[in-house]
C-alpha cells in the first residue's frame, strides 16, 4: 500500500506556521510588565508550543505509516482555476462595492455571474433576480432597519 | 420575579415580535430543509439584520431561526432521503423508507410531533436549569471559570469528528485568532502589524460568516461551473399532508419520547456535542429499546421508533445548548455561539449575572423559545407544501443569494470594508481546511472561548501573584481539572485504539 504523505504535509506546514507564531510572538508583542506566566505573550506563546507538540504528533504518525480514516480527496476537476476565478470575482465584487456603492454593483454582480460565470439560461434568474434581490436586501437594510449600505465613493464624489 | 416576567410578557407579546418569528421560523426551516445548508449559516446570515434591532427583537429573529432550522432538517430526509441538515442523518433510516411505503404524511406527522414535544420539554429543563445553574455559577471566581471553559474546550475538539488531533489544532487555531488585537488586560498590540483596523482584533461574527457561508458557496459554484452541480429536487407536492398518528402511537412511544428528551437535552448542554450525536445516539436507543424482535428487525426498514428516537434528541439540544449559554455565558456550539456575539452586541452579558442585571431578556427568551416551536410546528402541519416545493430551487442560485449576504453581513458588523477581505481571507482558509478534512467548529468555538480563557486566566494569575497553585485552590476547579485530563485521556486512548486497529490492518 502507498505511504500517505497527508500527515507529512500537515505535519510540517503546521510546525512552519507555528514557528512563524512563535517568532512573531516575541518580535511583535512588546511589555513585559509583572511574572512570566501573566503578561500579553504568555497565552500567544503557550498555544504556539501546543501547535508545535501537535505538530510533531502529526509528524510521528506519518512515520509509523498512518492514513487518516477519511482520506482527503485528490484535487477535483479544474479546482485550482475555478476557485481562482471565484475567489478573484468575489474581491472584485467588493472592491467594486467601495467605489460604485451596493445598487450598481449587486445589479452587475448577480447578473455577470448569473449568466457568464455560472451560465444559467433562464433568462428570469439573469434579468430579474439581480433587480429584485438587489430591491429587497436594500429595502430591509436600509428603509426597514435604518442600516447602511456601501454608498460608494465615486458615486459620492458624483 | 413575578415583575420580570411581566415585562417580558410585554416586551415580547407585540406584533412585531410575533412578525419576526414567523419570518425567523419560515427562515429556519428553509435552510434546514435544503440539503447542504445549515442552521449555522443561516444565523449567520441573519446576524446583520439583528444590527438595526433592539435586543428583544434580534434574539427572537435568532432564537426563531434555530427552531427552524433544528426542525426542518428532517424535511427532506424523509421525502427525498437526502437530510437537510446532518442532524438529521438519523432519520433517513427509517424516514425515507416510510415515504417509499407511502407513508410519508405519517412520518412527517409523527415527526413535527416528536420535533415539538422534544423541543418543548427541553424548554422546561432549560428553565429549571439554567437558573440553578446561574445560582451556583454566580460563586465562580476567575479561577473556576477558567478551568471550566478548558474543560468545555477539552470535550469540544474531541468529539470533532473522529478527529481528535485535527480537532484540537483547529480549536487552537481558533484560540490564536482571539489573540490578535489589543490586550484587553494591559493594552499591548498583539499581531497588528501596525494597521488600525487590526486594533480591534478579528471579529467573531465576521470569522463565522466566512467559515459557515464562503466554504460552501465556493463548493456549489465550483461544482457548477464543473457542471456537476447538484440537481434541484422537483417533488409531486399535490397529495403531500401531514398525518398524525393515533393515539396507541402515544401509549407505545411516550416513555423513548421523554428518555429521547433527557438525551437530547444533555447532550446539548456539552460544549461541541450537537444535534448530530444526539440524534443517533436517539436512534442507537430507540433500536436498543425495543423489546418485540419483530418490530426490531424492522428498524432501517421504515421503523416508527427510527424516526421518534433522532427526531426527538435532535430537537431536545435546542434547549441544552442554551442552557451553558444563559447560565455561564458559555456557548455549547455554532449557533448558541452566534446568539452569544448578537447579545453582546446589544450589550447583554450571558452569564450568571444576567438574572441580576437583565432577568426580563431572560425570560423573554423563554417565551419566544416556547411561540417559536408552536409557530414551526403549525407552519411545518399546515404549509408543507410550499415548504418544499423551495427544494427545486436550484443551489447556485441560492449561492448567489448567500454571496451577496455573506459580503453584507460581514461589512454590517462594523461598516468595514477590511472586515470584507478578513472574512474573504478566513472562508478561503476554511474551504482549504474542509478539503483537507480539518473540522471547523472548534475554530469557532476556540475563537468564542478563547476570550474567556484568557481574561479568567490573566485575573486569576494577577490574583495569585503569578502563582499556579490558585488552579488547585478550590473543589469546583480542581473538579474541573480532573474532569478535562479524563476527556483527554479518554479521547488519547480511543485514538491509540484506532491507531492499533490501523497497525494491525496495515500488517495484514
Amino acid at each position: 500500500m502507498r505511504k500517505s504523505k497527508f500527515y507529512l504535509f500537515l505535519g510540517i506546514g503546521l510546525l512552519a506556521f507555528s514557528i512563524l507564531w512563535l517568532i512573531l510572538t516575541f518580535l511583535t508583542i512588546k511589555g513585559n510588565v509583572g511574572s512570566y506566566a501573566n503578561t500579553p505573550r504568555t497565552i500567544p506563546f503557550f498555544l504556539g508550543v501546543c501547535m508545535v507538540i501537535l505538530s510533531f504528533v502529526f509528524l510521528y504518525q506519518y512515520f509509523l505509516g498512518f492514513r487518516p480514516k477519511d482520506l482527503h480527496e485528490d484535487l477535483k476537476k479544474n479546482e485550482l482555476k475555478n476557485v481562482f476565478i471565484i475567489v478573484s470575482f468575489l474581491i472584485f465584487y467588493t472592491l467594486f462595492l467601495e467605489w460604485f456603492g451596493f445598487v450598481l454593483t449587486t445589479i452587475l454582480f448577480i447578473f455577470i455571474l448569473s449568466k457568464y460565470v455560472l451560465k444559467e439560461k433562464n433568462w428570469i434568474v439573469n434579468y430579474f433576480f439581480p433587480l429584485v434581490f438587489t430591491g429587497i436586501i436594500y429595502l430591509v437594510f436600509v428603509i426597514l432597519l435604518h442600516s447602511s449600505l456601501p454608498r460608494g465613493t465615486i458615486i459620492r464624489l458624483l | 420575579m413575578i415583575d420580570n416576567i411581566l415585562i417580558a410578557f410585554q416586551q415580547t407579546f407585540t406584533l412585531q415580535v410575533f412578525f419576526i418569528i414567523i419570518i425567523g421560523s419560515f427562515i429556519g426551516i428553509i435552510f434546514g430543509v435544503i440539503p447542504g445548508l445549515t442552521y449555522s449559516m443561516a444565523l449567520s446570515l441573519m446576524l446583520p439584520f439583528t444590527f438595526g434591532m433592539g435586543p428583544i427583537n434580534a434574539i427572537t429573529l435568532l432564537v426563531s431561526v434555530f427552531i427552524g432550522g433544528a426542525s426542518g432538517g428532517s424535511i427532506s430526509a424523509i421525502l427525498i432521503g437526502v437530510p437537510g441538515t446532518p442532524s438529521a442523518a438519523a432519520t433517513v433510516f427509517d424516514g425515507y423508507p416510510m415515504t417509499k411505503q407511502g407513508k410519508a404524511g405519517l412520518a412527517m406527522g409523527i415527526t413535527v410531533l416528536v420535533s415539538t414535544i422534544g423541543g418543548l420539554l427541553s424548554l422546561v429543563a432549560m428553565i429549571l436549569m439554567t437558573d440553578f445553574l446561574a445560582k451556583f455559577a454566580i460563586k465562580f471566581g476567575p479561577a473556576e471559570i477558567f478551568a471550566l471553559v478548558l474543560f468545555g474546550f477539552s470535550t469540544i475538539c474531541g468529539l470533532a469528528d473522529n478527529a481528535l488531533f485535527r480537532g484540537l489544532a483547529a480549536g487552537i487555531f481558533g484560540l490564536m485568532l482571539m489573540t490578535v488585537g489589543i490586550d484587553d488586560v494591559e493594552g499591548v498590540q498583539r499581531f497588528t502589524f501596525g494597521r488600525i483596523e487590526m486594533l480591534q482584533g478579528i471579529n467573531l461574527l465576521v470569522a463565522m460568516i466566512g467559515l459557515f457561508a464562503v466554504p460552501h458557496v465556493i463548493e456549489v459554484f465550483h461544482s457548477r461551473m464543473n457542471n456537476e452541480d447538484k440537481k434541484s429536487f422537483n417533488i409531486n407536492v399535490s397529495k403531500l399532508k401531514t398525518n398524525f398518528p393515533d393515539l396507541k402511537f402515544y401509549k407505545k412511544y411516550l416513555g423513548l419520547i421523554l428518555r429521547c428528551t433527557g438525551l437530547g437535552t444533555i447532550i446539548g448542554i456539552i460544549p461541541g456535542a450537537g444535534g448530530t450525536i444526539a440524534a443517533f445516539l436517539g436512534y442507537t436507543h430507540a433500536k436498543n429499546s425495543e423489546k418485540d424482535p419483530i418490530e426490531k428487525a424492522k428498524f432501517g426498514k421504515g421503523n416508527i421508533g427510527g424516526v421518534v428516537g433522532p427526531e426527538t434528541a435532535n430537537n431536545a439540544i435546542t434547549g441544552g445548548a442554551m442552557i451553558p449559554l444563559l447560565a455561564l455565558g458559555i456557548p455549547g456550539d455554532p449557533a448558541t455561539a452566534i446568539m452569544l456575539g448578537a447579545l453582546l452586541i446589544h450589550g447583554i452579558v450571558p452569564g450568571p449575572m444576567l438574572f441580576v442585571q437583565n432577568a426580563p431578556v431572560v425570560y423573554s427568551i423563554y417565551i419566544v423559545f416556547f411561540v417559536a416551536y408552536v409557530v414551526v410546528f403549525f407552519m411545518q402541519v399546515q404549509f408543507i407544501k410550499q415548504i418544499v416545493k423551495c427544494l427545486a430551487v436550484k443551489p447556485h442560485n441560492m449561492a448567489i443569494g448567500i454571496t451577496i449576504m455573506i459580503v453584507i453581513g460581514a461589512y454590517t458588523v462594523r461598516n468595514s470594508f477590511f472586515d470584507v477581505y478578513v472574512m474573504f481571507i478566513i472562508g478561503f482558509l476554511g474551504y482549504f481546511l474542509n478539503r483537507i478534512n480539518v473540522p471547523l467548529a472548534p475554530i469557532v468555538l476556540g475563537m468564542v472561548l478563547g476570550e474567556v480563557i484568557e481574561s479568567n486566566y490573566r485575573t486569576s494569575m494577577a490574583l495569585s501573584s503569578g502563582s499556579f497553585k490558585i488552579f488547585a485552590s478550590s473543589p469546583i476547579s480542581l473538579a474541573f481539572i480532573f474532569l478535562i485530563f479524563l476527556t483527554i485521556g479518554l479521547q488519547i486512548k480511543k485514538r491509540s485504539k484506532d491507531i492499533k486497529q490501523q497497525k494491525m490492518s496495515l500488517k495484514n
